[in-house]
């Protein structure tokens, strides 16, 4: 199993050094240019000219492509071409700032969307499931930023003034000068909330109609044949053929978080990964785009490979299909 | 789900697993699945003959229907409908009017600039729905034509324009979104120029650009299975003409498909188009977007005035909800069986 | 009326049945439309004796066996009528009752083993489940020791081993295997096989028949056999009950029903059985199709498709009489005693 894992994993590489270098290409062609930024208002075409060659921007495409991935590949990935702060550094502290959000986001998404999915395919038809349904397809139609938007004016503003506090309990921005595990939750937990309900939406609409095709299965009567509980029928046979699909998709979509945070992360002003990527577009920085692209794509690539491992672990059918003996 | 001492009659004993909402019974495999005896004579229990009829048995899609309508509407009549002009000249006499809540003047207020809301969020609303449908339509034409170019032809032609598909997906969609919207004057790599993003045809352009994929995919796999059935084979042997074939046979039984990709691509477009005119990279002056008047009005967070942030983003997420529920009513009229 | 003369069963009075099924009514609701799957079906089933339930796709005899063990599926219920294992009435009892017998007292087996095994756990696994649902006192580790023994009893080789299996690494007959000692488990009083034998090989069949004749040797159990397949109600079964459209054409021994059968529908059957000496002879299908459960003819059933009937047939339908005679049998038709 462990070399069709491998062989998947390889076969991703090509895409994403494919994209990398289309990117490259399209930012330096019609993106900004760094040069003329860092010479801000002067406009002066040889102080241009000559941050131009000082960032080595004046070199061929090709050249300066072949000189980021070079830096990509030995792990020191240079500095930005706007600021001069080392990207490896800048990466570092995007991913710190993300992973939290992502991680806590998933989580509370997950629990959710089981309980709600479950229930509604447990009753398909009933008010609640319809109720449900309705509040997916909401929760699919918003538009994060003004989600976001409306949940600060709630849980900061209209919060603060209605409980009478002398501060907002939950922050719409980060706290530089609070720490700790209060803190962090103060921080987190409105951007998580606003995150979280497009996951639920999706999910819990996906584990719904998995578990239903699920309990339609021989097996389940087979199940309810021995005698067992509703329940145990439900969640031991059921849930569990339900499972591999959810996971799948649960796997995919998190990895994509790490670099699908962007509105998320501007309406709460974090400086994560999505905020990192504006301001490289906005700079023309490539950079910083560069690893930053290579970076996600890898962790997407391993969710990925994730995602079919815990399938392969879910499903033994599918070990004995990747031709391990039985 | 069993439920027993039902009021009146007999008491009657309910199998087990769910009935559903549609009346179709759960399934069980045997030689008497419930939905076997009800296929097995399908003249006796066949979902409603008229398309009209599937679409109305669910209320969330009649519902959605009847408030896009009125959108559409709203959007359509949005001149005579606007009390006000949604670009105006700033003289003092709009400037005046500034700050202003919801009232029977301005129903959605006035902003920072006295411009009145209500105009506003109908021109918003006009422009969302414009490119909504005209990136759905770019999109589906883009993606039937290589679609059924690649299905129908089969062999290098469809190696080739499967690569090509697949080029356009591995691009990360967002980055280029806002490399390229911000962009005031686009040219093809030098070569001619391209409408600006800034502005409404730039703007369908350069999102059916980037959603095309999807359809020409599942056009070119409905081809590949329609290709390999008796009529179209009894078809060719009668000497058809390709284009005959594939006017005659293949298109019009992919119009399914076809239907539902549309009005998803619909609802994505007008998303799509509000987080880029959110993020500053999309619709400017003087084309007015919802997402846009958002933008403008993120400061006003915790003020009186945040009432400006209320009414553009209420009616973008009606607006698409709306879609999405009539393109899942669609779905299931065109076909009952697909549901899951 | 009909309940005495609708099984005979075995001749000693002081053996109870372990199943008795009295007038049972079960219709199908679905879209605003019902259809009744069973018309007032009685059938009763003595320890150590075997019944076949015998008939066409869509007779009604899997509905039947469902019914018995409280698994209809939703949309299907029972209106009317008796059910009665071990003497409990199950026909309002409470779902905890109809629970505590399944796979206790009453066990099925069904039809496709490939999909009736749970794919993600090991058989050893969900025979011990099987065990522990009903024995709560047993430990993992006994309810799995169990388990091994109960495969080995069916027949499986190296039974330790194959007991950490999963259901895909078996072949058909050995699930099968499975599903019986599943089903034995907790030694039931009735056992009821669903078309077991249907999707295996004709090799197989017979043995999987010997593992069934054996189990129930063993245990005394009473077992209902429900197939379509002739051939395995001649090497199984000592009565058989011929089912149609909902209803009960003929039942009675094996030797009386198969070797003189008295309903136009039985005759049929056997008639349709293809011989090895019948030579270049067309196969003599029965005409016309069995009805729909939503459109059964007025009077008996089978009328439409019958070389004897008239007028009564088709507006009285016919009650299931016992035949005077040395054997004991009932059958349902005017034309019992005409002339072929």
């Amino acid at each position: 199993m462990w070399k069709y894992v491998a062989r998947r994993a390889l076969a991703s590489i090509p895409v994403l050094l494919l994209a990398s270098v289309l990117i490259f290409v399209l930012v330096r062609e019609f993106g900004a240019d760094p040069a003329r930024q860092r010479c801000g208002a002067s406009r002066d075409p040889v102080c241009i000219t000559r941050v131009r060659e000082q960032l080595g921007l004046d070199r061929t495409l090709p050249v300066q492509y072949v000189e980021e991935m070079r830096h990509f590949v030995t792990g020191n990935w240079g500095t930005s071409l706007r600021s001069d702060q080392s990207v490896n550094e800048l990466i570092g502290d995007a991913l710190r700032e993300t992973a939290p959000l992502a991680f806590w986001s998933v989580l509370l998404s997950l629990g959710i969307a089981v309980y709600i999915g479950v229930t509604s395919a447990r009753h398909p038809g009933s008010v609640r499931d319809h109720t449900y349904t309705v509040l997916a397809f909401a929760g699919i139609a918003m538009p994060t930023f003004w989600l976001g938007l409306l949940v600060i004016q709630a849980f900061t503003y209209e919060m603060q003034q209605r409980l009478h506090l002398s501060e907002p309990f939950f922050y719409s921005i980060p706290n530089p000068v609070g720490s700790g595990a209060l803190n962090s939750f103060r921080e987190l937990a409105l951007p998580v909330l606003v995150l979280s309900v497009q996951l639920v939406a999706g999910w819990s609409r996906y584990q719904r109609s998995a578990l239903i095709d699920e309990m339609h299965g021989d097996h389940i009567r087979t199940a309810r044949a021995k005698g067992l509980t509703e329940r145990r029928v439900v969640w031991k046979h059921g849930f569990r053929g339900s499972a591999t699909s959810l996971v799948t998709v649960v796997a995919i979509d998190a990895g994509a978080l790490i670099g699908g945070v962007v509105i998320t992360e501007r309406v709460f002003s974090r400086p994560g990964m999505g905020t990192l990527l504006l301001a490289a577009l906005r700079d023309g920085d490539t950079a910083v785009l560069l690893p930053w692209m290579l970076v996600v794509g890898v962790v997407v690539i391993l969710a990925n490979l994730f995602a079919d491992v815990l399938y392969a672990a879910l499903d033994p059918r599918v070990r004995l299909v990747t031709g391990r003996a039985s | 789900m069993s439920s027993f001492g039902e009021p009146g009659g007999p008491v009657r004993r309910s199998g087990v697993g769910e009935a559903t909402a549609t009346g179709t019974a759960a399934l069980l495999d045997s030689d008497v699945r419930t939905a076997d005896v009800l296929a097995r004579h399908p003249e006796d229990v066949p979902p409603p003959a008229s398309f009209l009829r599937r679409y109305a048995r669910h209320p969330l899609a009649v519902v959605g229907a009847v408030v896009l309508l009125i959108l559409i509407l709203a959007a359509v009549f949005a001149p005579v409908l606007a009390p006000a002009d949604p670009t105006p000249v700033l003289t003092t006499e709009v400037l005046t009017e500034a700050r202003q809540g919801p009232s029977w003047e301005h129903p959605f207020g006035t902003d920072k600039l006295g411009r009145d809301q209500l105009s506003r969020v109908l021109y918003g609303l006009r422009a969302s729905l414009v490119v909504g449908v005209g990136v759905a339509v770019l999109s589906v034409v883009a993606g039937v034509i290589i679609g059924s170019l690649a299905g129908w032809r089969g062999g290098w032609m469809d190696s080739l324009l499967m690569r090509f598909t697949d080029l356009f997906l591995v691009i990360p969609a967002l980055v280029v979104l806002l490399v390229v919207a911000n962009n005031p004057d686009p040219s093809f790599f030098g070569l001619f120029d391209l409408p600006p993003a800034t502005e409404i045809p730039g703007m369908v352009m350069l999102l059916a650009a980037l959603g095309w994929m999807p359809m020409a995919r599942i056009v070119r796999g409905e081809f590949l299975s329609l290709r390999e059935r008796d009529y179209v084979e009894a078809a060719r042997a009668a000497g058809a003409s390709d284009r005959r074939i594939v006017f005659t046979h293949l298109l019009p039984n992919t119009t399914g498909p076809i239907v539902v990709f549309a009005t998803l691509a619909v609802g994505i477009a007008i998303l799509n188009e509000a987080v880029l005119s959110f993020l500053g990279a999309g619709l400017q002056y003087p084309a007015v977007s919802l997402g846009q008047m958002i933008s403008d009005a993120e400061s006003t967070v915790g003020t009186d005035l945040a009432y400006l942030i209320l009414y553009p983003g209420l009616v973008l997420f009606v607006l698409v909800l709306a879609v999405n529920l009539v393109g899942d009513g669609l779905r299931d009229a065109i076909d009952p069986h697909s549901r899951g | 009326m009909a309940d005495d003369a609708a099984a005979p069963s075995a001749s000693d009075a002081s053996t109870a049945p372990v199943l008795a099924v009295t007038d049972l009514v079960v219709t199908l609701r679905a879209r605003g439309r019902t259809a009744t799957i069973l018309d007032g079906v009685s059938i009763s089933v003595d320890p150590g004796e075997t019944v076949a339930l015998v008939g066409e796709s869509g007779a009604g005899k899997t509905v039947l066996a469902l019914a018995v063990m409280g698994l209809l599926p939703g949309g299907m219920g029972i209106d009317a009528g008796s059910v009665r294992v071990g003497g409990d009435e199950l026909v309002d009892a409470p779902d905890e009752v109809v629970r505590s017998k399944r796979g206790g007292e009453m066990a099925m087996i069904f039809q496709d083993p490939q999909s009736s095994l749970h794919p993600a756990f090991r058989v050893g696994a969900q025979v011990a489940e099987a065990i522990r649902a009903h024995d709560t006192h047993a430990s993992k580790a006994a309810a799995a020791a169990r388990a091994v023994e109960l495969l080995r009893r069916v027949g499986i080789p190296q039974a330790e081993t194959r007991a950490r299996d999963y259901p895909h690494q078996l072949s058909g007959g050995m699930r099968q295997r499975v599903m019986i000692a599943m089903a034995m488990a907790n030694g039931p009083r009735l056992l009821i096989a669903d078309e077991a034998t249907t999707a295996l090989d004709v090799t197989v069949q017979a043995q999987v028949l010997d593992v069934l004749r054996a189990a129930q040797a063993a245990t005394g159990a009473a077992m209902l056999v429900v197939t379509h397949d002739l051939g395995v109600v001649a090497s199984i079964a000592d009565r058989v009950v011929v089912m149609y459209s909902g209803r009960i054409a003929e039942a009675g021994t094996v030797d009386a029903v198969l070797g003189a059968p008295a309903h136009p529908y039985t005759q049929g059957l056997l008639a349709a059985v293809p011989r090895l000496t019948s030579g270049d002879a067309p196969v003599q299908a029965i005409a016309g199709q069995p009805p729909s459960p939503f459109a059964r003819p007025s009077g008996c059933a089978f009328h439409p498709r019958c070389a004897s009937a008239d007028d009564r047939c088709s507006t009285e339908v016919p009650a299931l009489l016992a035949r005077s005679g040395a054997e004991a049998r009932a059958v349902a038709c005017h034309h019992v005693d005409a002339p072929r």
